[in-house]
């Protein structure tokens, strides 16, 4: 596996990560990291870094759908890898559910041209409301949920494909 | 005086509460009962409990009686929320012949109602917000001038910040009520105004009441809970940097002479709006034990649990209780699941990875497990976790390392923007006011992922290593159907 593109709350992230041999290498567009690695019982990890490998952190990861949850031994943070569709265009945000909910209404069809911001899918959660709203201007091509449906955090409610994705290809 | 405690409290509740209430009634040697909903089916509180049963609803009385009845228990506890101020279960619960751990109805009932409290504490000298409820525009016009500016002018209609006005000065007053009245009027189809003080940059601060049924009623320190969000408390202390021993004093004879007012029994709690100037006035009474009282058991000494149980089998109040001597500080974070990002928007899921933090003057009051469901349908706190220092800056700082080591996976939650909350200069600085969240962090965002934490996207998941023999990962697979993955108290191979 190659190069990863994972969003954040803070941004989008450019990476190379590989696990080979016990060692764990990033490489960013600021360079290569790489950390010694050794799986403990509970699952968590023991990261070392630094000249002598005397920079060490406790690492807890988790993932469930496309996001991992890690704590790094100071704080949590979660990344979601940013799918790649339509012809290699990536779609800027993601489809899914911001938390587990159920389908209010589904406002548009498969095949439909939708427009940026157009909102496709009316979900209740928390007795609030959430729009779920296409990140591109493009084509509705999945709606994989029904008016009812119970749908979990982090779950696919809807696929668009970027208009001038050919362009793209 | 100690009296017989119940053999079986039924804790009516769920959640860190009901685990908390039921930890110290099997430390005075009294049997638990549970009750749950569909939804808490394995939660913690029933897995604590010696009996259970299942119930429709935590606001089913009906339901939680007839429970009572088939655990054998002799006392309800509420803990907080639900049926807690309920009247009328305290009426029922008594009228069924079992102990109540609560206050009288009346009181609650008095309490509970704004007028009808705020005619109670006037009446026992209690400051309340002084204004002046409806009349003409001349009758307000001459009731501020008393009153002094600045002032609003509210809606009796209104509410939730809508059909208010701020007035700064007696020029144009009645004109700015005619408006207000009109608006009113538009608004809410009722044009009654009425008007009260402003209070500027208050604070919130409580004072912790304890009454028993023998003439004792203290206060027991006041907490400040100033820093919310949506009005809803997140970052709690004990004592409040604003309040010096004199205003205590001044304080806590307000709280209990308000608690006598209403032959106050049990734990309670008087709000208070607290001004720049020292100025108090009476908010509400919480008829009830408070979320945040783990801060005031931490400087007490107290466990307010216990002494709950003891006042309401009729015994007196401890002698530490009745002259409390407060030691050190006590900061409380409520960790909820909520993405402090986007406006803490509740957050639901499982949480995949726990660890919750420990050490010296930490406490959790927590009622989640690996595995467990943050759902929809209840209040998506994961836990409270307090820590106590001599001073307040290391009660802070306990806190800032504590919620550094808190690993909850899985879920968005507030740890982070709580650790700004505390290391922030005006926190620690004891600068609050109920707006601090909009003032000081309302352009928070969460911190950059680490490199260590982008490099660990390459490492094997949980998830994915419970298939080769990990026993790790979810826990929610059925270990009589599963394959070789389930390992009693089996790790990653």
């Amino acid at each position: 596996m190659s190069g990863r593109s994972l969003k954040s709350a803070a941004g989008t992230h450019e990476v190379e990560a590989r696990l080979e041999g016990g060692r764990l290498t990033l490489r960013t567009e600021d360079g290569a990291t790489s950390f010694e690695v050794e799986p403990l019982l509970d699952g968590s990890w023991l990261l070392r870094s630094g000249e002598n490998g005397d920079e060490v952190r406790h690492v807890h990861v988790a993932k469930s759908g496309g996001t991992w949850w890690i704590h790094d031994g100071r704080s949590a943070c979660a990344l979601e890898e940013v799918v790649l569709r339509g012809g290699g265009a990536a779609a800027e945000g993601s489809l899914t559910a911001p938390m587990t909910g159920t389908v209010q209404e589904v406002l548009v069809a498969v095949g439909d041209t939708v427009t940026k911001g157009q909102p496709l899918v009316l979900m209740s959660a928390m007795k609030m409301q959430v729009e779920i709203k296409s990140p591109v201007d493009g084509t509705v091509t999945a709606l994989p949920h029904a008016v009812g449906d119970q749908v979990d955090g982090g779950e696919e409610v809807a696929a668009v494909e970027p208009a001038g994705g050919g362009d793209a290809a | 005086m100690s009296a017989p405690l119940p053999r079986r409290v039924l804790v009516a509740n769920r959640g860190e509460i009901a685990l908390r209430v039921a930890r110290s009634c099997r430390a005075a040697g009294v049997d638990v009962a549970a009750v749950f909903t569909e939804h808490d089916r394995e939660a913690p509180h029933v897995l604590g409990a010696s009996r259970a049963r299942a119930v429709d609803s935590y606001l089913d009385s009906a339901a939680i009686l007839e429970a009572a009845k088939a655990l054998e228990a002799d006392a309800i506890h509420p803990g907080y929320g639900f049926l807690a101020e309920n009247p009328d279960f305290a009426r029922a619960v008594k009228a069924a012949g079992l102990t109540w751990i609560g206050p009288p109805a009346e009181a609650m009932e008095t309490m509970g109602s704004k007028t009808a409290a705020r005619a109670a504490m006037e009446a026992a000298g209690v400051p309340v917000v002084p204004g002046c409820p409806a009349g003409t525009p001349k009758e307000l016009a001459a009731a501020a001038e008393s009153v002094g500016f600045p002032l609003l002018i509210k809606a009796s209609a209104g509410g939730g910040g809508k059909g208010m006005t701020r007035v700064d000065s007696p020029e144009g007053f009645e004109r700015v009520v005619r408006q207000t009245a009109a608006e009113a009027e538009r608004a809410f189809g009722d044009g009654t105004v009425y008007l009260e003080k402003l209070v500027e940059r208050p604070r919130h601060v409580e004072i912790q009441v304890f009454a028993d049924t023998h003439g004792h009623c203290v206060s027991l320190g006041e907490r400040e809970c100033s820093i919310q969000r949506r009005h809803q408390k997140i970052v709690e202390e004990s004592p409040s940097p604003a309040v010096d021993a004199d205003l205590r004093l001044k304080l806590g004879e307000a709280a209990v002479a308000a608690a006598k007012a209403v032959a106050y029994e049990g734990a309670g709690t008087i709000e208070f709006l607290l001004g720049a100037d020292g100025s108090f006035y009476f908010l509400e009474m919480n008829t009830r034990l408070q979320v945040e009282h783990p801060v005031t058991e931490w400087v007490t000494g107290l466990d307010l649990v216990r002494m709950q149980l003891e006042v309401a089998c009729g015994g007196t109040l401890p002698a530490e209780a009745l002259e409390p001597r407060l030691q050190g500080w006590s900061i409380e974070c409520r960790v909820y699941a909520e993405d402090p990002a986007a406006g803490h928007l509740p957050q639901a899921g499982r949480v995949l990875v726990l660890r919750e933090p420990s050490g010296p003057g930490i406490r959790i009051d927590s009622a989640m497990r690996e595995g467990l469901e943050v759902s929809v349908h209840y209040d998506p706190l994961i836990a409270k976790l307090s820590t106590w220092g001599r001073s307040r800056r290391e009660a802070a700082e306990r806190m800032d390392e504590a919620l550094s080591r808190y690993v909850v996976l899985g879920l968005k939650t507030n740890i982070d923007h709580l650790r700004s909350v505390v290391m922030h200069e005006a926190f620690l600085a004891g600068d609050l006011t109920t707006a601090f969240l909009d003032e000081h962090l309302a352009d928070w965002a969460a911190p950059p992922p680490s490199e260590a934490a982008l490099a660990a996207t390459a490492l094997p998941t949980r998830a994915a290593a419970s298939g080769t023999g990990g026993g790790g990962g979810r826990r929610i697979a059925d270990p009589w159907q599963s394959g070789s993955g389930f390992r009693i108290g089996g790790g990653a191979s």
